[in-house]
């Protein structure tokens, strides 16, 4: 088989996973944490201030990549679910509970900084346009869904019900994403999406992508701590988990 | 109904409780802000709710703002490149506002067709850059 | 410096935003980390119970 097939068919087993997430972890926790130091600093110091939101725009740096992760963690999470419905795939499973609050994270994120940037800006902290609402929707969406795995008893059905879930909730993202080119709202358009256009000048737009980079790293980072939890959670009769236990012990004996 | 069971059943009851909430805000939104404002034209066509408020949106047109020495009262002209609406507001004006900046403003009509708004929030566009840049645009703008 | 913090006038905005997103972004790497170490610690007590029964 193709090296690099095998590599991620591996993926799917708890005992090879779990030493590859151990190991993985202090390199990805290390380039994650270099990148939200580099754009922390070129967003917050170097890159100039807006021409008519003055240095309050800077709150995009933090905005933006938390919107934008809001969406695409829920993305992920369908695929997922797809891989969980149709392959019965057991780690897609775990992957799927443990992107669910990650992704409510982003969203709050999202819509306090949100709020914190249109009170000075737009003079509301909230208004319930199209583009907010179903935002806050979107947070309720992924507080539903880990709230139903631990309500449902029997995780196997825990499972079915939560992807079965998503997949309906997937009808709010494009929702979300077109609802200030479809409605009138307060919300301004993208100003990402559109590369034809330069919407954003280029000494704020590499800080915004080192940020948006550095958040899809810290979403990765925070999906490796939970799986690596949820993984030994799942299974502490097994063999391997038994093994985990094992050094301390054996290293107290004289 | 044992007490396991109890608990299962009130964990569904609070879910379904949530959702029946996002789908009535989501209801409610769309119903009456999936259209969060209507343009000066669709107002001064008589499209805009007369009794009760709704919100306007557009340009504030160029040296139409007349501020009140006195008081906190402000005058604007908005357009949206069609039509003209008066607009008079007094309270705290977001930092944003400024002529040829879009805003929207929550209030109603008056007899004479005058806005009288009660709240007045700004909109700013997708685009951002550094002050001396949005300077230097200017000139090529209008010579377009 | 003193400028830096201020940001000109939006100060509080700008450092709330980035400050309550660290919170909630510190809580959500630290919470896997210490229920890990609290389960394998529990594990390995409870295993050091069993030997010495």
């Amino acid at each position: 088989m193709n090296p690099i097939l095998k590599w991620c068919y591996q993926l799917a087993v708890p005992h090879i996973l779990y030493p590859r997430i151990q190991a993985w972890l202090p390199w990805v926790a290390l380039v994650t944490f270099s990148l939200l130091a580099l754009g922390l600093y070129l967003g917050l110091a170097v890159a100039p201030a807006d021409y008519q939101q003055g240095e309050a725009f800077r709150i995009i740096y933090v905005h933006v990549p938390a919107a934008w992760l809001s969406m695409a963690v829920y993305v992920a999470m369908a695929l997922m679910a797809l891989s969980v419905l149709v392959w019965r795939i057991q780690v897609a499973e775990l992957a799927l509970v443990a992107s669910a609050p990650i992704g409510a994270a982003f969203t709050l994120i999202a819509l306090i900084t949100g709020a914190i940037w249109g009170k000075p800006m737009w003079g509301a902290w909230w208004v319930w346009d199209a583009r907010l609402t179903s935002e806050l929707i979107l947070l309720f969406i992924y507080i539903g869904i880990f709230v139903l795995y631990d309500a449902i008893e029997d995780k196997r059905q825990a499972g079915k019900a939560v992807s079965l879930m998503t997949l309906v909730g997937l009808v709010n993202i494009p929702i979300i994403h077109y609802s200030v080119t479809w409605w009138n709202t307060l919300h301004q358009p993208p100003s990402l999406s559109k590369f034809d256009t330069p919407s954003i000048h280029i000494d704020m737009l590499i800080p915004l992508l080192i940020m948006l980079l550095a958040f899809k790293l810290l979403y990765l980072l925070m999906l490796m701590l939970r799986m690596r939890l949820s993984l030994i959670e799942r299974q502490p009769q097994a063999a391997w988990v038994k093994a985990l236990i094992k050094p301390a012990t054996t290293g107290d004996k004289p | 109904m044992s007490p396991l069971r109890r608990k299962r059943l009130a964990k569904i009851g609070l879910l379904l409780a949530g959702v029946a909430l996002a789908v009535g805000l989501m209801i409610m939104a769309f119903q009456q802000n999936m259209m969060f404002f209507f343009s000066t034209t669709e107002v001064v066509a008589g499209k805009a709710p007369l009794e009760r408020d709704f919100r306007v949106g557009g340009m504030v047109v160029e040296q139409s703002v007349e501020r009140d020495p006195n008081s906190l009262l402000v005058q604007f002209t908005l357009t949206d490149y069609q039509t003209l609406l008066q607009v008079e507001y007094s309270g705290i004006l977001p930092d944003l506002f400024r002529e040829g900046q879009g805003i929207v403003a929550k209030g109603r009509l008056n007899e004479q067709g005058v806005f009288v708004a009660t709240e007045v929030l700004a909109k700013h566009d997708e685009n951002y850059m550094p002050p001396e840049v949005a300077q230097s645009l200017k000139p090529q703008e209008s010579a377009n | 410096m003193s400028e830096f913090w201020a940001m000109g006038g939006y100060g509080s905005y700008v450092w709330s935003a980035f400050g309550l997103s660290a919170l909630i972004l510190i809580y959500n790497l630290w919470l896997p980390i210490y229920r890990h170490v609290k389960l394998l610690q529990q594990w390995r007590n409870q295993q050091q119970e069993e030997q010495a029964l």
